[in-house]
């Protein structure tokens, strides 16, 4: 057998496996249901979510399931854009003016390091409970991923011969930008919007699950607070499926640009 | 005054400048828009003053997140570097646990935070194993990534001199990973803390994510923004504290190299 297939052979079966472990341990009554859920009735509890019926009347009293997939979907796209929209900008101004790029370096450096859930609670004081808060939240997680990775994309750029072949051809400033940075500085910059993405991602999730009145992350909280096991489990299984869907995508994506670039 | 040291002495000042230009910024919003209930930095300061001091309202609540941060840290250290080198000896493994531990970074974990409170309860137990769950895997990713990319000809020459398993540890493993693992232990005190704080926010009974959440219900904006600061200064002062032990060793390495 090739190598790459054992490869793949072996991770479908410690997925697999490690389901039916789960599935078996809860069949078997060594853990309780209303603990742990089979991992097939995950499944069909999300399945039933989008379908009318008694899981989605049980779900929310107010919303339907996509009401609140949708609402969090749209709070993750928002901020995600708001973020680029602001933080590729600043990261061009950072790189363009070196000395404000040095002066912030530090702090934009220890960023990450610092909880920055802790504020989420000041956010909410200041625009309260609901989306403004929480897009906020995703916004300020995402953006400083963005304004360093576009940075240091540029700074990357500019120690190569590229620059100087634009300045022999008399090429304009604004040219040089938009045919040569921008183009060689764009595999650097997508590491940024993807680590972005994933952090609008856990921002926005994260901040309905601490707080809030509707989304995924909300549901997941309520429907432990409720004691809706089944329910809990198929909205944590939808939403790690959709954050390794988008991961994976993302990754593709990036292993692409930067192997275009090295041909 | 030439204009590299001119420019030295902006990005010095500037620096400088930073927190200054927060704190009048905090200052004006605080006395102009009274609707947001901002308190002012000198009465946050006050506020600081006493939950350090006389009430020790604070001290309390620190002392068990950080009780709670230092175990379920070092529980992280020791099972990410175990794994993160056996994961870097063996290509097969390495293969398999890649897709896995990559796409376990992307997921938002605090929505699998009740899984813990089922199985440690709402004391400190389910924090220390949050903590755990969230610093173990940028420990793993970069241990693994430097073992991997240990130069072949460093490992043949040990084996040239016949160096014993220990010796090649102690000589070419250890000081060939270190730069990429230190950088791995930061970014798992980072996760590790963040994962605390977001499990003592979400359910606990103590801590200063639990005494941020309760001062959030309660309005008290004071002892929020005093939680918030302390929280940066411990963060900004471990990470500073890594960051000077790397360039230390990497200091040393360049000399003895």
């Amino acid at each position: 057998m090739k190598r790459a297939n054992k490869v793949r052979m072996t991770k479908w079966l410690v997925l697999l496996g490690s389901a039916g472990c789960l599935e078996i341990i809860v069949r078997a009554g060594i853990v309780r249901r209303s603990t742990l859920t089979p991992v097939s009735e995950m499944f069909v509890t999300l399945w039933k979510f989008f379908l009318p019926g008694e899981v989605q009347a049980r779900l929310l009293k107010d919303s339907s399931i996509a009401a609140n997939f949708f609402m969090t979907f749209g709070e993750i796209l928002l901020s995600f854009s708001l973020a680029v929209l602001v933080g590729f900008p600043v990261g061009v101004l950072l790189w363009k003016w070196k000395t404000l790029g040095r002066i912030l370096n530090p702090y934009l450096v220890s960023y990450y390091a610092i909880p920055v859930f802790a504020l989420y609670p000041i956010i909410v004081g200041i625009f309260g409970i609901g989306m403004l808060s929480i897009t906020f939240m995703g916004w300020l997680f995402a953006i400083v991923a963005i304004i360093i990775s576009t940075a240091t994309g540029f700074d990357e750029v500019e120690k190569r011969i590229y620059p100087q072949v634009g300045k022999s051809l008399r090429l304009s400033r604004w040219r040089i930008f938009v045919w040569i940075y921008f183009p060689a500085a764009t595999p650097y910059v997508f590491t940024g919007l993807k680590l972005g993405f994933i952090y609008s991602i856990i921002g926005v999730i994260a901040s309905e699950f601490i707080l809030s009145t509707r989304g995924l992350g909300h549901l997941v909280r309520f429907s432990y607070s409720a004691f809706e096991t089944e329910i809990m489990y198929a909205s944590m299984l939808l939403i790690v499926i959709m954050a390794v869907v988008v991961n994976s995508a993302l990754m593709r994506i990036e292993a692409w640009l930067y192997g275009r670039q090295a041909r | 005054m030439t204009a590299r040291t001119r420019d030295r002495l902006l990005t010095q000042l500037g620096v400088i400048a930073v927190p200054v230009f927060i704190l009048l910024v905090w200052q004006v919003s605080s006395t102009l828009f009274a609707y947001l209930f901002l308190p002012t930095p000198l009465k946050t300061f006050e506020v600081l003053k006493d939950g350090l001091t006389e009430s020790g309202w604070l001290l309390s609540e620190l002392k068990d997140t950080m009780i709670e941060l230092l175990l379920g840290y070092l529980l992280a250290v020791v099972t990410g570097l175990m794994t993160g080198f056996i994961l870097g000896m063996n290509r097969f493994l390495r293969e398999v646990a890649e897709p896995f531990v990559l796409n376990i970074y992307a997921i938002p974990k605090v929505t699998l935070f009740p899984i813990f409170l089922f199985m440690f309860g709402l004391g400190m137990e389910s924090k220390v194993a949050f903590g755990f769950f969230h610093g173990v895997f940028p420990i793993i990713i970069l241990t693994m990534g430097a073992i991997k990319d240990i130069k072949g000809i460093y490992l043949k020459l040990g084996r040239s001199l016949r160096l014993n398993p220990l010796q090649m540890y102690k000589e070419i493993v250890f000081p060939s990973t270190l730069p990429s693992v230190m950088t791995g232990l930061r970014l798992g005190f980072n996760l590790a803390f963040i994962g605390v704080i977001l499990g003592e926010m979400a359910a606990s009974k103590s801590g200063l994510g639990y005494a941020l959440m309760k001062s959030e219900g309660s309005f008290y904006m004071e002892k929020i923004i005093c939680i918030v600061v302390v929280l940066a200064v411990i963060a900004v002062a471990v990470n500073y504290l890594y960051y000077a032990v790397e360039g230390k060793l990497i200091r040393v390495r360049v000399r003895a190299g």
